[in-house]
């Protein structure tokens, strides 16, 4: 059983945050209010632990930390109180509300709600393969221009652009942070292409006489022709390609939603894209226990709230690490397995750090857990995948019997004659006995 | 939303209406897509020996913020996947041309600045040195020529520091103002270009070989022609200092066709040369899509241009058929008949010579150790010197000695040579496996001279690896380039401009010359194998069997008369009897 151990703290909120979040602040000493805390948990989930669900050898330890108002812990949830039943847990700018009966403790109810974040942390989405870099690309694909310019439209797009400046760039940031030097790791790029035509059997000749087009859905998978440009970019191949797709097709069109709107636009692909990195919804009321959560709608800019944003740090770190780990004893397993790969310092030392990464000592801000466990996860990848290391592996057993067979073989071929035929003289020297001529005296 | 689509999981299909015009873009953010522009152009002229020359000219324009910035990251008309590598590399400008066969100045006179390149890869790249020491931009050159390789489908990966010159000389005209950059130039002789050279070529331009002019062209016909380069041109120009800049992709296809190889008479149709249909020539996306004919210098009625209602222009002195092909009436008749050939053979057969300059770079006294290369100038004209610049870059293994390069002029007609007169010399010793030679001569060439210029060059012996297979061809020397300033005098002849302003300079490109280096014996590893293992084997194998052989005596037995063993100890005994 391997452990990942998640922090969760907490901190008393001050007046001013409180208030902002149209709460009070909580009358209750932060020391208490811990051991309280972990007790409850404890009672709920033995141990403090919470298996992880696609990882079954795997469990996720909780470390529960309640800071004082006055401690300078930063991107930590805040406690604050409100008016009648409700008690608040503030994440960022929204509040999740944490209500129950008046008699239950503020340490049960804190505990049922970590109790439901860590279940939500423990289950993570399924995403997009792991990239150290991606790349978001929106594309127009017009298969003829002459029949959107025919019936009075522009053949190109305005609104796409400026759809991933305004709404889409938010939203990944929001997801992962810029980096200290400025440059994100999430690239925006848009493109129009024309004279795109659907793969191979996706249209029949049905569908082209037809007035409108249906596709059935087993024919989905082929739309994309093997000539479409969605190839990586040339200039940088380790970025892996997110692709937000709009293709107009030739067949007469009927228009069934307009999408002038920026808005409605980046709404799509907002909601494509939550699919694509496993951002998991968040949203509603859910009842654990004797507790009741609400969850803040997003309703926001970046198309995500906080509490969605800080569930996905956290799941998403907690994966990373574990991927990390489970990369690196493969590794060791393939060194120990082939013993003539060449292992550089490079190698060495990428491993040494992206152990590191995942085993120091985890900080408060899940987002920069999850940060770390990034590097870490793309370190070990970039060791395991190092092309330097397959430099030996080839070398084939036609090499040595070419060079060693023709210096040795006859060499052999003598040597073995002559020793058979002293074996036999010997042996019938052996059963001859054959005794000496007596000379004469 | 079907899970396995993986990366491509967001393929949204939508019966959308994009945008209405003049409806709600107004309120929108600046469109700035809207301002790309393409424009694809047509050039045809008819050169002096009767060969048909067809130039493609595809222009595609797109607004262009300081490098790094998001608003180049959206791309219309401009293709994506040249432009990000454009970006990433810091390219100024690049200029990338795949030609196979040679203008031949001789006959076709001067080309239109840019028609005329070298035979194989040629690839010109300036980048930007601002906060980029040399070491990166040798990094990003690896990249750039590796993203290009991938691009184009060719082999510009082989072209690593060993090819690499940076010239002094040449191309100063073509330096940008705008910012600092240097300049990296690069050359593969011995590439071939092919189709698929030209599909992934095709694919970048906005109408891809789907609709318009591209369409047109047919990979059996174009690389059946005499003379064919496909270029891919792209810069960025600025109006102002802080002004708005345009990046401008230049995609051109020069082809010179023989009309006589497919049938007898010098009539041509497109259709008989091209072999691809006329019809519908344009391009929907194309802003302008249009065809100039430059018509013969031959009397009225010998010659006749199909479809005959055209508008004529005079541009650089010549008479200029120009067509609309947006507005072309939907037929397939696009030809050139000659109901009176004599005139026109006539010209081609006794025409002035179309050019007053020629050049030609040979080798001479040349063996497997070593060899003069030589470059002859010859001006033309009566009066009037000329000033050229020679430049040459040669591999690493071809050692150039400076003190031996010899200038010397003859007048033409007469055998008496005199010296010379060379300007400048700018010289980079190559370094063995790291750095080519680079020579650039600036001379002048009075009038009627023949100026030869020589230099004695030295093989080196390569390693047993560094051959390439078909050891015995040897290796192509990429020509040379000699850059003719005219000083504001025009040249005898300058076909048909694409712009009217005629530039200062001409490119000639020399002829390639094949240097063979002494070939080693490739099946020595196989001798030296079976050699050492015959001898181990046989002296092995015989003192092995001499050291453990027994000695055996025998003596003929007296009755018997057969041989009878003695043994050892017998041999004593029979001697003492």
């Amino acid at each position: 059983m391997v452990t990942v151990t998640v922090p969760f703290a907490y901190r008393i909120g001050s007046d001013a945050q409180c208030l902002l979040a149209g709460a009070q602040p909580l009358k209750v000493a932060a020391p208490a209010l811990q051991s309280d805390l972990i007790a409850e948990f404890e009672r709920i989930l033995p141990d403090a632990h919470v298996p992880l669900v696609r990882y079954p050898d795997w469990t996720l330890r909780i470390e529960l930390n309640v800071h004082a108002e006055d401690n300078a812990v930063e991107n930590v949830p805040i406690l604050c109180h409100a008016e009648g039943k409700e008690r608040r847990v503030v994440f960022g700018k929204n509040a999740i509300l944490i209500s129950g009966s008046a008699s239950l403790e503020h340490a049960t109810r804190l505990a049922h709600a970590t109790v439901y974040l860590a279940q939500l942390a423990a289950d993570a989405q399924e995403s997009v393969p792991f990239s150290r870099e991606y790349e978001i690309l929106a594309s127009l694909f017009i298969e003829d221009p002459a029949t959107v310019r025919s019936l009075g439209y522009q053949s190109t797009w305005s609104v796409g652009p400026s759809a991933l400046d305004k709404y889409v760039r938010p939203f990944v940031d929001a997801l992962f942070p810029t980096r200290a030097n400025g440059s994100s790791s999430v690239h925006l790029a848009s493109q129009v292409r024309y004279f795109v035509q659907p793969g191979e059997g996706v249209l029949t000749e049905t569908d082209r006489n037809a007035t409108e087009l249906r596709l059935p859905r087993d024919r989905l998978p082929h739309l994309v022709g093997s000539d479409w440009p969605v190839a990586p970019s040339a200039a940088a191949p380790h970025r892996s390609v997110v692709h937000l797709v709009t293709f107009v097709p030739a067949t007469p069109m009927e228009v069934i939603v307009p999408l002038g709107e920026e808005r409605k636009l980046a709404e799509t692909w907002i909601t494509h894209l939550r699919d694509a990195f496993g951002v998991r919804r968040v949203r509603g009321s859910v009842q654990v226990d004797t507790t009741a959560l609400h969850f803040p709608d997003s309703g926001t800019a970046t198309g995500i709230s906080s509490t969605e944003r800080a569930v996905f740090h956290l799941s998403s770190a907690v994966t990373h690490t574990v991927e990390t780990i489970q990369t690196l004893q493969a590794l060791v397993r393939l060194v120990d397995q082939q013993t003539n790969l060449p292992v550089s310092p490079t190698i060495a030392r990428e491993v040494q750090s992206a152990l590191r990464g995942v085993t120091s000592r985890p900080t408060t801000a899940w987002s920069d857990m999850h940060e770390r466990a990034r590097a870490a996860r793309a370190q070990a990848e970039a060791a395991f995948f190092d092309p330097d290391m397959v430099g030996l592996m080839y070398f084939p057993d036609e090499h040595k019997y070419a060079v060693y067979m023709p210096l040795f073989v006859p060499v052999l071929v003598t040597v073995l004659s002559v020793v058979v035929r002293e074996l036999r003289v010997w042996q019938k020297e052996r059963k001859a006995c054959i005794e000496p001529v007596q000379r004469a005296a | 939303m079907n899970r396995s689509l993986a990366l491509v999981a967001l393929a949204v299909l939508y019966l959308v209406a994009i945008a209405r015009t003049g409806h709600a873009d107004a309120t929108h953010a600046k469109s700035s897509s809207a301002t790309d522009v393409f424009t694809e152009h047509l050039a045809v002229d008819t050169l002096p020996d009767g060969k048909v020359l067809f130039a493609f000219d595809f222009v595609t324009k797109r607004p262009w913020s300081s490098p790094g910035s998001r608003a180049n990251e959206n791309y219309d008309l401009f293709p994506r996947t040249l432009g990000q590598v454009l970006d990433r590399f810091g390219v100024e400008a690049l200029d990338l041309t795949m030609t196979q066969g040679r203008w031949m100045h001789d006959a076709w006179g001067w080309p239109v600045d840019g028609y005329a390149a070298p035979p194989g890869f040629d690839v010109r790249a300036w980048l930007r040195t601002e906060s980029r020491n040399a070491t990166t931009l040798d990094k990003d050159w690896v990249g750039l020529t590796n993203a290009l390789s991938g691009l184009f489908c060719g082999s510009l990966n082989f072209l690593d520091a060993t090819n690499i010159a940076t010239p002094a000389l040449a191309y100063k005209d073509r330096q940008v103002s705008r910012v600092a950059t240097v300049l990296r130039h690069g050359r593969l002789a011995r590439e071939a270009v092919c189709t698929e050279n030209l599909t992934p070529w095709g694919k970048l331009l906005p109408c891809s070989t789907k609709a318009g002019l591209a369409a047109t062209l047919n990979g059996y016909r174009l690389f059946d022609a005499d003379y064919h380069s496909i270029q891919t041109l792209v810069s960025i120009s600025c109006t102002s200092k802080d002004g708005a800049c345009t990046q401008q992709l230049t995609q051109r296809v020069v082809a010179v066709f023989n009309p006589l190889r497919q049938s007898n008479k010098p009539d041509w149709s497109f259709t008989s040369l091209m072999d691809r249909p006329w019809s519908r020539p344009a391009c929907a996306l194309a802003a302008s899509s249009t065809l100039h004919v430059t018509l013969p210098d031959l009397p009225a009625g010998t010659f006749q241009l199909h479809p005959a209602d055209y508008a004529t222009v005079v541009i650089s002195d010549k008479l200029v058929a120009t067509f609309d092909l947006k507005r072309w009436s939907n037929t397939n008749d696009f030809r050139f008949e000659f109901p009176d050939p004599a005139p026109l053979l006539n010209s081609v057969f006794d025409h002035p010579p179309p050019t007053d300059f020629s050049v030609s770079r040979y080798l001479t006294d040349a063996g497997q150790e070593r060899g003069i290369l030589a470059a002859d100038l010859i001006n033309h004209r009566q009066v009037g010197d000329r000033t050229a610049q020679y430049t040459d870059v040669l591999p690493w293994f071809v050692r150039e000695y400076l003190h031996t390069v010899t200038y010397t002029c003859y007048p033409l007609g007469h055998a008496a040579p005199v010296d010379g007169q060379v300007e400048g010399v700018w010289f980079q010793h190559g370094i063995d496996r790291q750095r080519p030679t680079v020579m650039e001569v600036q001379v002048t060439v009075p009038a009627s001279h023949l100026c030869t210029l020589q230099v004695e060059y030295e093989l080196a012996n390569l390693q047993y690896a560094e051959f390439r297979p078909d050891a015995e061809r040897g290796f192509e020397v990429g020509s040379g380039l000699v850059t003719l300033f005219l000083n504001g005098t025009r040249p005898a002849r300058l076909p048909t401009a694409v712009d009217a302003k005629t530039s200062d300079v001409v490119r000639i490109h020399a002829d390639i010359v094949q240097m063979q280096l002494p070939v080693p014996d490739f099946s020595m590893p196989y001798n030296v194998i079976t050699f050492t293992c015959t001898v181990l084997a046989f002296y092995f194998g015989t003192m092995f069997s001499l050291t453990l052989s027994r000695a055996v005596s025998y003596r003929i037995g007296e009755k018997t008369k057969q041989p009878v063993v003695v043994k050892i100890d017998e041999l004593g005994r029979h001697k003492d009897e």
